[in-house]
């Protein structure tokens, strides 16, 4: 079996064997997930560390051969991995590990599991499998049974072991998602087909697809209407409802913040990021043309991510909210790094949606520890927290500085990136807005962590505990990451640019984008 | 005396049919649909054993042999549910069973 | 790696490894972090004063520099540069500062949050140095949101105290819109650049040639573009250091601990905004739009702090107004071009504001936390060492001969005459009323009967040598810009030439040298012996009455006493627009978007769905005869097809 299939295999595997585990077996039922956690984490970093070392020659040499399973349909098994699926790995297996050990080591039995634990980790593991797919497999069918495996489980995680509305989270996170899917499906099928028109032979196999997206006949329109702008809008709106874009965001803030603890952390940390990465992977190369149609609307839109996300955020009173919104609205910076559509911009919305993973991750994981004792998100009622809780305040303030786009961490550093990619894009006052983005969270994750937990001891929450011994590892983990890859970006920003340059020079190529982006080719030649 | 030509047996198969289906559309009681369910599947064992004299092969009276198998355990199973019915309500109308309203 | 750039790392890294280690290994070991921290710090000051050997011998060393990031053909760097102007500001910087760590030794023994303290003043420190060292202009932002960010957790230590979580808060926000503009012209200015085909990575020492000789690159020296860009820039340097209208953390900064206010004050943070300046000063040279504006704000901003010094009753907010108004001096200076002058003064006033500071905490300290001059008086002879010291200091910030504020004082308003004789006025005006706002705070404190209630006592030996030590530099500091030797080699010149002059790191060609004046010494020193003897009448000999001057001035007063209304106005922008903005927002989200198009829509789903359960009504015939119906069309389609 070749190395890259195991990340999917691993998770699968360690689901069967759960299932054989008797539930009342407790220290195996938590410690299967965890080994399983543990393997894919060292494996991810193995390859991080092949691919800053030996770059995508390296990554090409892992590429397994395609294993049929459908011939008459072109359905193979077939994986494969570049600089953006290395960094989307590393981060599913950063959350991974550390959302099973927080569902773990949580102060009560299980961070809002209850007494079916089992039955959690093997939805738990079952997502993941589904994710570690999405980022990994090159067959479009795969691709699709894979995202959604991945959305799917998220339902019965909400909607058995979430908190207040939660099953009207759940039902509204799986309607939106499954939908967008459908639209997406849609996109993937008109691929599907004209690949089989244009190159004679049924294929899913994504590298097919674009042999066949070069050859002219490939954008012949269809009914009338341009090929390649069609297809990409029902790409991009599918995926955008994961992403999320405005306005198609209402269900990711209630669905956080219905979700236990560690389901938040992969859907904020790892899910939302699903969207992105499809429209990068499948999107962008398949329909660079189309691609250069819409992307200046999405800059647009993406601000509306960023604004009126941040503005919403500092009006919330829950602080799951706050934290729901502002993922909102950084991913805003994640669509307006795509809009970009340079080299510097989308590399910097990958490194964004790994740093955002991370930092999100962490946030639910600590409002997941106090929630889990004071059953209350509420942020007036809490207040001096930080009395009681030095270490997970202190954490908790780290992280507020870090979405708030402090240097030193990782955020800063890909936000950084995609404001100087959107002026290098022509987008000035989109990259403006977006510095003033950066303003607007200062200000509502500052108040947060203000209201609660500075201000004098509130005798209220005298019972609870702070984290101690090994409960501190996966918050000090996530910190140690963010910080790691903040300080010293350059390792693993050069893997993430060498898997996007090929997909943005096939956008820049196009003859669309010289018109789109004409301000840009002006400054690049030095025109002007 | 004229022979009796395939014609023959499928126009008879057609009036058991167009019979049954008479019973099922018009008929309260549930015994009585089933008895007329039973008129529709011979009707078409008929149409089936017809055409197979017709054709010359045996195709036709395999699909009878099934048919009548099926009718056998379907007779079975809707008696029993009928009888379990009957023990519920107290009766076998299908004017009282209507739970299964949208 | 060469020796110079190896020990500006071992400057800049020493206290972040002390942060590192004390939050990770030694919180609970109060002793040992204060230990590492002032080790950290003095390890800086060592090499520091290693590389001033080398450095102020007119040794030149090129920046060093290792790639951060490098993406799509943009390459952004870090490194460390060492001149004249880094290891000037990094003496300071370290110098000062472990005078206040050893200070807070003593003067935060007993708090709860020992170790946290110096975990975050390392820290602090740490940022600052980033600054100083930093070779371009993405580097030295990264250190300067940290710079905010350490502050933040400083000025906000006492985290139980409502009013200190809020001041810090307003510090980050503050120099949070400030970042925001220096973003802006980051970006402007790279872009810019590269517009007209030069590419870089916004190293000063790459940028200030192509500045110099702005025309052979293609560059219009009087482009409104760039002249945005560096007054966006300065924008950032508006809110570090404190000018108006974002003047208004540093006030309120005063929650934290006294120490802190003396770091930050004299040593980092304020000083970080003219520092930038100075270094980039090849970038404000040619926009004179630009620096007019710079030094018109420098002149509102100290003469409106001047006064707002006057009609405090607490200590450490006589001092924060006093280094708003001193920073407006020095910001004045760099609009003029004299960023020499600005620099000197940057460094005499590190000494004796740092000084005053710990004067101020030693009172405090000794009166058990009282920082009401009104509860204070006749001090002086309870805390000798504290009064001697703070005499010295408030009058080098008044300006007398010879002490350090004298000689940089004298710098500007030199600098001012010979640019503007209007500015010129404004100086003296100002260096009037510093002199007398010192003395009514040295009087009320020191002289007089004792108003207070509480024991006092002269602070320990760990907090007094500091102000020995400080008061020492604020006798000699002024003595550098004497063209003598320094550290026993031969010195080429002033302190102000190493900086501005040829080859200097802000040299242009056509900029002020300070050459001393002495009319203008004699009219500063005029200034400073008024503004003492008007004191003196007021709040010495009781002469003149202070009520009835305020009765008179009343409006004035009152605009005064409310701090010109700033706080309200950002208040009401606070409250009335941008808390509206998210409340209309929020209001959308949920009536609108939630409510409204979500919820309709599944609202009509359901509609559907009872349209269509109408037609199931549970009655079997009903079924039947509707598949019978149904397969009746089905055949009737398909026979019409054939």
């Amino acid at each position: 079996m070749d190395f890259l299939s195991l990340f999917v295999i691993v998770p699968a595997v360690a689901a069967l064997v759960l299932v054989l585990v008797p539930e009342r077996q407790k220290a195996l039922v938590s410690a299967i997930p965890a080994l399983a956690a543990a393997t894919c984490l060292a494996m991810a970093i193995w390859l991080m560390k092949g691919a800053m070392t030996g770059g995508e020659e390296w990554l090409a040499t892992l590429t397994p051969p395609r294993i049929p399973w459908v011939e008459s349909l072109g359905i193979t098994w077939s994986v494969g991995c570049d600089g953006i699926s290395a960094a989307m790995v590393l981060l599913t297996s950063i959350v991974l590990f550390a959302g099973s050990l927080v569902s773990i080591y949580a102060p009560s039995t299980h961070t809002g599991i209850g007494d079916r634990p089992k039955t959690f980790f093997l939805l738990f593991l079952a997502l993941v499998t589904g994710v570690y797919g999405v980022f990994l497999v090159r067959d479009l069918f795969f691709f699709y049974f894979s995202y959604e495996l991945a959305v799917v489980p998220m339902y019965l995680l909400i909607g058995v072991w979430g908190s207040k509305d939660r099953e009207y989270a759940a039902m509204k996170l799986t309607l939106y998602l499954t939908a967008g899917a459908m639209v997406a499906l849609a996109g993937i099928l008109f691929l599907y087909f004209r690949t089989w028109e244009v190159l004679g032979q049924a294929t899913f196999h994504m590298d097919d697809v674009l042999a066949a997206s070069k050859l002219p006949a490939f954008n012949a329109p269809m009914h009338g209407v341009d090929f390649q702008n069609t297809t990409f809008a029902l790409l991009f709106l599918g995926f955008a409802a994961i992403v999320p874009m405005w306005p198609f965001h209402t269900w990711s803030p209630i669905g956080h913040a219905a979700a236990p603890a560690a389901g938040s952390m992969m859907h904020a940390g790892v899910l939302m990021k699903l969207g992105a990465y499809a429209i990068l992977r499948i999107a962008f190369p398949s329909c660079p043309s189309g691609a250069a149609h819409w992307l200046p609307w999405v800059a647009i839109i993406s601000m509306a991510n960023i604004v009126y996300g941040g503005y919403v955020a500092m009006a919330q009173r829950d602080m799951k909210f706050v934290i729901g919104f502002s993922s909102s609205s950084h991913m805003g910076y994640t669509l307006l790094g795509l809009a970009s559509a340079s080299v510097m911009g989308v590399t910097g919305a990958v490194f964004l949606m790994f740093a955002h993973g991370v930092m999100t991750a962490l946030a639910f994981a600590l409002i997941g520890f106090f929630y889990d004792q004071t059953h209350n998100r509420h942020i007036p009622d809490l207040g001096g927290l930080s009395h009681q809780l030095p270490f997970i305040g202190t954490c908790f303030a780290l992280m507020a500085m870090a979405s708030a786009g402090v240097p030193g961490f990782a955020n800063f550093a890909s936000e950084f990136m995609v404001m100087l990619g959107a002026w290098q894009a022509g987008f000035k006052w989109q990259a403006v807005i977006a510095v003033f983005g950066v303003v607007i969270s200062a200000v509502y994750l500052l108040r947060a962590v203000r209201d609660a937990f500075f201000g004098p001891r509130n005798p209220r929450w005298d019972k609870i505990h702070d984290a101690h011994g090994l409960q501190k590892l996966p918050y000090v983990f996530l910190l140690a990451v963010l910080l790691v890859f903040g300080c010293y970006p350059k390792p693993i920003t050069d893997v993430i640019e060498a898997g996007v340059k090929p997909i943005v020079e096939a956008v820049q190529a196009t003859t669309e984008f010289k018109g789109n982006y004409a301000d840009r080719i002006e400054i690049a030649e030095g025109k002007r | 005396m004229p022979e009796v030509t395939t014609a023959h047996y499928v126009v008879l198969s057609a009036v058991i049919f167009a019979v049954g289906l008479f019973g099922v559309v018009t008929r309260k009681n549930a015994v009585i649909i089933l008895m007329s369910l039973e008129l529709m599947l011979n009707g078409a064992n008929l149409a089936f054993v017809a055409f197979s004299r017709h054709h010359g092969n045996l195709q036709g009276q395999v699909f009878t042999f099934f048919v009548i198998a099926v009718a056998a355990a379907e007779a079975a199973v809707a008696l029993a549910i009928l009888i379990a019915l009957f023990r519920l309500k107290g009766s076998v109308t299908l004017d009282d069973v209507t739970e299964l309203r949208g | 790696m060469d020796r110079a750039p190896l020990l500006a790392y071992v400057t800049l890294f020493a206290p972040l490894a002390a942060t590192v280690v004390i939050t990770l290994f030694t919180l609970k070991h109060k002793a040992l972090s204060g230990f590492l921290a002032l080790a950290g710090i003095v390890t800086g000051l060592v090499c520091t004063i290693l590389l001033a050997t080398d450095v102020f011998a007119g040794t030149k060393f090129p920046p060093h520099e290792i790639d951060w990031l490098s993406v799509g053909g943009i390459t952004l760097k870090f490194g460390v540069m060492v001149d004249s102007l880094s290891v000037l500001m990094s003496l300071v910087v370290t110098g000062v500062g472990s005078c206040i760590f050893l200070y807070s030794t003593g003067y935060m023994k007993g708090d709860e949050g020992y170790s946290r303290y110096f975990a975050c003043l390392s820290l602090f420190a740490f940022s600052m140095l980033g600054i100083v060292f930093s070779t371009n202009f993405v580097q030295t932002f990264i250190f300067w949101e940290l710079v905010g960010v350490s502050s933040y957790s400083l000025i906000g230590f006492y985290f139980a105290k409502p009013s200190a979580v809020d001041a810090g808060k307003k510090a980050f926000l503050t120099n949070r819109i400030g970042d925001f503009g220096m973003t802006c012209g980051i970006l402007l200015l790279f872009f810019t650049l590269a517009e007209h085909g030069i590419s870089t990575s916004l190293s000063f020492a790459e940028l200030a040639p192509i500045f110099h000789d702005a025309a052979k690159h293609g560059l219009d020296p009087y482009s409104g573009t760039l002249a945005l860009a560096a007054f966006l820039i300065f924008t950032g340097a508006m809110a570090k250091s404190a000018q108006v209208p974002l003047h208004v953390w540093l006030p309120d900064a005063m929650e934290g601990p006294t120490p802190v206010s003396a770091l930050m004050h004299a040593a980092t943070m304020v000083a970080a905004g003219v520092y930038l300046v100075a270094r980039t000063y090849f970038l404000f040279f040619n926009y004179h739009d630009a620096l007019e504006v710079i030094a018109g704000l420098g002149a509102v901003t100290a003469l409106l702090a001047a006064c707002m010094a006057f009609v405090q009753n607490d200590v450490k907010k006589v001092l924060a107004y006093s280094t708003l108004s001193q920073l407006g001096y020095m910001t004045l200076s760099l609009g003029l071009f004299g960023p020499g002058a600005a620099m000197f003064h940057l460094t005499t006033h590190a000494a004796f504001k740092a000084l005053l500071f710990l004067g101020a905490g030693s009172v405090i300290h000794g009166c058990h936390h009282e920082q009401d001059m009104r509860h204070m008086g006749g001090l002086r002879k309870l805390m000798p060492v504290t009064a001697w010291t703070f005499i010295i200091g408030s009058a080098a910030l008044a300006g007398i001969f010879p002490l350090a504020g004298f000689w940089s004082k004298d710098a500007i308003l030199t600098t001012a005459l010979h640019e503007s004789r209007v500015l010129f006025g404004v100086g003296l005006v100002v260096a009037f009323m510093t002199a007398c706002y010192m003395g009514r705070a040295y009087l009320m404190t020191f002289e007089g009967e004792y108003r207070g209630h509480a024991k006092v006592h002269e602070s320990p030996a760990t907090m007094t040598i500091p102000l020995v030590v400080l008061a020492g530099l604020s006798i000699v500091a002024g003595f550098f810009s004497l063209p003598i030797g320094f550290l026993g080699r031969e010195h080429p010149g002033a302190l102000d030439h190493m900086i501005v002059g040829p080859g200097g790191p802000a040299w242009f060609p056509g900029i002020l040298e300070d050459h001393f004046n002495l009319m203008v010494a004699a009219g500063g020193t005029l200034a400073a012996v008024l503004g003492i003897i008007v004191a003196w009448r007021f709040y010495g000999s009781r002469a003149w009455s202070i009520e009835s001057f305020t009765a008179t001035i009343g409006p004035i007063h009152r605009w005064v006493v409310n701090k010109f209304y700033f706080d309200e106005v950002y208040l009401w922008i606070v409250r009335e627009i941008q808390q509206r903005v998210a409340d209309v927002c929020a209001w959308f989200e949920k009536n609108v978007l939630v409510q409204g198009v979500v919820k309709g829509l599944s609202d009509f789903t359901r509609w559907l769905g009872y349209l269509v359960r109408l037609m199931l009504d549970g009655h079997l015939h009903r079924y039947v005869t509707m598949a019978l119906f149904g397969i009746v069309a089905i055949l009737a389609y398909l026979g019409m097809r054939n």
